[in-house]
C-alpha cells in the first residue's frame, strides 16, 4: 500500500513538473563548448620555426544558436553576455557576434536589430547589452572569435564561460 | 522599455558555452640564411711570399646564418640550444669559433646567447639558454645571427697540412631544461 502511494506521488511530482516547464521562460545555448586546440598547424607560417601563432581563432558565422522560448509575443527581453574565468589569460580577449536574427514566433517582433548590437562585442566579467527583443525566438546565429593569441603566452589549457543573461520587461 | 537589471532580473536566466583553448608544446628550430645556403665553404690559399703565414686571423668569417625558433613550453620550464660538431673535424692547427648575438625580433621570453666565444668541438655545448614560450620571427635578420669564424693557432702552425681536409657538420639541438 506504502509502495502504491509513492508510485502515484512520483507520477503526479512528474506532471507537475512538465506543467512548470511548459510556462518556463528559457535562455538556450545550443553549443556548450569551443574547444580548439593550438599547435605548429596553428602559426602564422605552418610548422615553420620563428613564426607565431596566428593571432585569432574565429568560429564559423553559424557556430552557436540562442534560442528564446517560453515568452508572450509582447513580452521584451534583452541578453546581456559576460564572461566567468576559470584559468583564462587577460591578454586573449574573446568577442561574439550575431550573425542572423533567427526565426521569430509567429506573431512575434523578435531580434531588434536596431537596438541589438551590431558585429563583434568584447566579453568582458561584466555583462553587457547585446541582444534585444519580443517574444519567441529561435535559432539566433552567433560567432565567436578570440584575439591576443601568441607563444608570448606560458602553455596551457585555458577556459571561461561565455554567459548569456535573459532579462525580460516588466 | 524597463528591463530586469542584473541582480534584479525578472527572467534571470542564463545559457552559456565555455571556451577551451588547450596550447600543446611546441618546439620547432632552424636554420636561416641570407647567403645561398646555409653551409660554409671555407677555403684557404698558400701565402704569395715566402715567409708569410697562410694569413691573418681571423681567416675567415661569415655572420649570414640566423637560429630561428618558436616555443611553447608546457612540460618544461625553458629550453635551451647546443651546438656540436657531429661528424667531421677541424684541421689541426685551427680553430673554427662561433659568436651568438642576441635575438631581434619576435616576441615572449627569447633566449639568451652564451656569453663570448664558443670553440666548436665535438662537445656539446649550450649556446642559447633560458628560452621560453617565445618565437623569434621566421627567416634571416630574426633570432640569433651566428657568427663563424676560422683560427689557425700559432702554436701548432707546425701541424697545419692540407691532409685533413673535409666536410664538418654542425648540429643544433634544443633541448628540455
Amino acid at each position: 500500500m506504502t509502495k502504491s502511494f509513492l508510485h502515484i506521488s512520483f507520477f503526479m511530482g512528474s506532471i507537475l513538473l512538465v506543467l512548470t516547464s511548459s510556462h518556463a521562460q528559457i535562455i538556450r545555448s545550443q553549443v556548450t563548448r569551443w574547444s580548439t586546440d593550438l599547435d605548429g598547424g596553428d602559426l602564422a607560417s605552418v610548422n615553420e620555426a620563428g613564426s607565431d601563432l596566428n593571432s585569432s581563432l574565429e568560429t564559423s558565422s553559424t557556430f552557436n544558436r540562442l534560442d528564446i522560448a517560453g515568452i508572450s509575443p509582447s513580452t521584451g527581453w534583452k541578453i546581456t553576455v559576460s564572461k566567468e574565468d576559470i584559468n583564462w589569460p587577460s591578454s586573449f580577449i574573446p568577442s561574439a557576434q550575431r550573425t542572423s536574427i533567427g526565426a521569430a514566433c509567429g506573431t512575434c517582433s523578435g531580434v531588434n536589430i536596431g537596438t541589438s548590437v551590431t558585429g563583434y562585442i568584447q566579453i568582458t566579467d561584466l555583462e553587457q547589452d547585446f541582444i534585444f527583443g519580443e517574444g519567441t525566438v529561435n535559432n539566433i546565429d552567433l560567432q565567436y572569435r578570440i584575439d591576443g593569441i601568441s607563444l608570448a603566452v606560458d602553455a596551457d589549457t585555458y577556459q571561461t564561460r561565455v554567459v548569456f543573461t535573459l532579462y525580460g520587461d516588466p | 522599455m524597463a528591463f530586469g537589471q542584473p541582480g534584479n532580473p525578472i527572467f534571470g536566466l542564463t545559457g552559456s558555452t565555455t571556451f577551451d583553448v588547450d596550447m600543446r608544446p611546441i618546439a620547432l628550430m632552424d636554420l636561416e640564411t641570407s647567403g645561398s645556403s646555409s653551409n660554409l665553404t671555407i677555403t684557404l690559399s698558400a701565402p704569395d711570399e715566402a715567409g708569410d703565414p697562410i694569413g691573418t686571423n681571423p681567416l675567415f668569417t661569415n655572420s649570414e646564418n640566423w637560429i630561428n625558433y618558436s616555443c611553447s613550453n608546457r612540460d618544461v620550464s625553458s629550453r635551451h640550444i647546443e651546438v656540436e660538431i657531429s661528424s667531421g673535424s677541424v684541421p689541426d692547427g685551427f680553430e673554427l669559433r662561433l659568436d651568438v648575438a642576441t635575438a631581434t625580433g619576435g616576441g615572449g621570453t627569447l633566449g639568451s646567447p652564451a656569453l663570448g666565444t664558443i670553440v666548436l668541438s665535438s662537445i656539446s655545448q649550450s649556446i642559447v639558454t633560458g628560452i621560453e614560450g617565445a618565437f623569434t620571427g621566421d627567416s634571416f635578420g630574426n633570432g640569433h645571427q651566428l657568427t663563424f669564424s676560422l683560427h689557425f693557432l700559432t702554436g701548432s702552425y707546425g701541424s697545419i697540412n692540407n691532409q685533413n681536409s673535409g666536410p664538418i657538420i654542425i648540429s643544433y639541438t634544443l633541448v628540455d631544461d
